[in-house]
């Protein structure tokens, strides 16, 4: 059964050019899509870029969205993933390339924070999940998504996904408490 | 239950060093959402059409219907010849105008030949009104002069006649004008001014002889041949 997102309201006005609206949608989605692009991409400038990219997209494409069928924070998290996917499709020779650098460039920056480096070592374990454990994990554990919205978002039973997070959290308890 | 709740502690303890990691900078917040709340006011200015699509369908509608009752009323009047007291009088000028810029230089002087006939029509019937109302006055024992309205009407359809006959003399003057289309415009227009005599007239009549005569149109050997076959 679908669930009734309250944004959709909010998307309907956007259509007709509503700034409120706008701010509302901005504040709600901006930070956990960029803590996605962030735990994804691991370089602030380009999830910052990427973040902007997504909102511009969904000011271009919001005609699109039907209010009645549609479900807007599905929507946009959809916009989300296929900016993240489409990154890596076109930068991926580049990014490779790049990685060394930017790491360093991060560890040297966090050097003094145990915090980022155990940051890191997570992300290092949790790249080598499945995808579908890894996009769990970044929309519930970095994203800090509601049931509710990661429901919207995959499509799936609020049930199921506190089964599928309980076995995520099972399997990162070992790592964590290393 | 102590392992559910370390568990926990341990969740938190990961959410938390996220949460560090992830937060973007205040100031990129602000500019990107300044940025997005632009474009989304930009938006609302751009779609004003797909804002009000009634709207625009109305005033094309409204816009159709004034087009087609005015083509429909400046037809009427035209093909009908309403007299210069009828309402619709301005649409026949406007016709009489619009036939006269679409048409040949031949076709010209036949319009503007028939417009002058019309002219003095329109000074004729508007003179007989008058008249019958004077008597009509006059039976009712009011002493009424002609109205200046009517008095001004009447002067300016016979200026009206006057640049017609000019407008007409000025086309017949073209010589790639045949020398009869010329001297039928003349004898018409002469024709014309001698069933309506009125002294108001005479110069006009005049300027058409001088006129014809200069084209080389001898107006006063069609007179005379005129006046004999009169008399026979």
């Amino acid at each position: 059964m679908a669930i009734k997102d309250p944004f959709n309201t909010h998307a309907e006005a956007l259509q007709k050019g509503d700034t409120h609206s706008a701010e509302k949608i901005f504040d709600h989605f901006s930070k956990p899509i960029y803590a996605f692009f962030m735990a994804r991409i691991r370089h602030k400038e380009t999830a910052q870029d990427l973040t902007q990219e997504v909102f511009l997209k969904v000011i271009k494409s919001i005609d699109q969205f039907n209010r009645e069928s549609g479900n807007f924070t599905a929507w946009i998290w959809q916009i989300t993933r296929n900016s993240a996917i489409d990154y890596f499709r076109l930068k991926k020779p580049t990014y490779l390339a790049d990685l060394p650098n930017e790491g360093i460039n991060i560890t040297e920056e966090r050097a003094k924070s145990d915090e980022s480096s155990k940051v890191r070592e997570i992300m290092d374990i949790v790249e080598k999940f499945s995808t579908e454990e890894r996009e769990l994990f970044e929309l519930h554990f970095i994203a800090d998504m509601s049931y509710t919205d990661l429901a919207r978002v995959t499509n799936k039973t609020e049930s199921a996904l506190r089964v599928a997070i309980h076995r995520l959290r099972k399997k990162l308890i070992p790592y964590l408490n290393k | 239950m102590i392992n559910f709740i370390k568990e926990q502690l341990v969740i938190r303890r990961l959410k938390k060093y996220f949460r560090e990691y992830t937060q973007p900078d205040r100031a990129f917040l602000k500019s990107a959402k300044l940025r997005f709340v632009t474009i989304a006011e930009q938006k609302s200015d751009i779609s004003i059409q797909a804002k009000h699509p009634r709207l625009w369908k109305y005033a094309t509608v409204a816009i159709v219907a004034i087009f087609s009752m005015t083509s429909g009323m400046i037809v009427f009047a035209d093909v009908n010849n309403v007299s210069a007291t009828n309402p619709f009088y301005n649409f026949k000028r406007i016709s009489e105008q619009i036939r006269i810029g679409l048409s040949s230089s031949t076709k010209q002087i036949e319009l503007h030949q028939i417009f002058a006939h019309r002219r003095l029509e329109e000074v004729v019937k508007l003179e007989e009104n008058n008249l019958e109302i004077n008597k009509k006055d006059n039976q009712n024992n009011i002493d009424k002069p002609i109205s200046s309205e009517s008095k001004i009407r009447i002067d300016k359809l016979n200026k009206d006649f006057e640049d017609e006959t000019e407008a007409g003399l000025d086309d017949v003057q073209d010589p790639k004008i045949k020398k009869e289309v010329r001297q039928k415009f003349c004898q018409d227009i002469l024709d014309t001014i001698k069933k309506q005599p009125d002294n108001r007239r005479d110069h006009v009549a005049d300027r058409v002889k001088i006129k014809c005569d200069e084209g080389g149109i001898d107006t006063k050997q069609e007179q005379g041949k005129q006046q004999e076959q009169k008399e026979d």
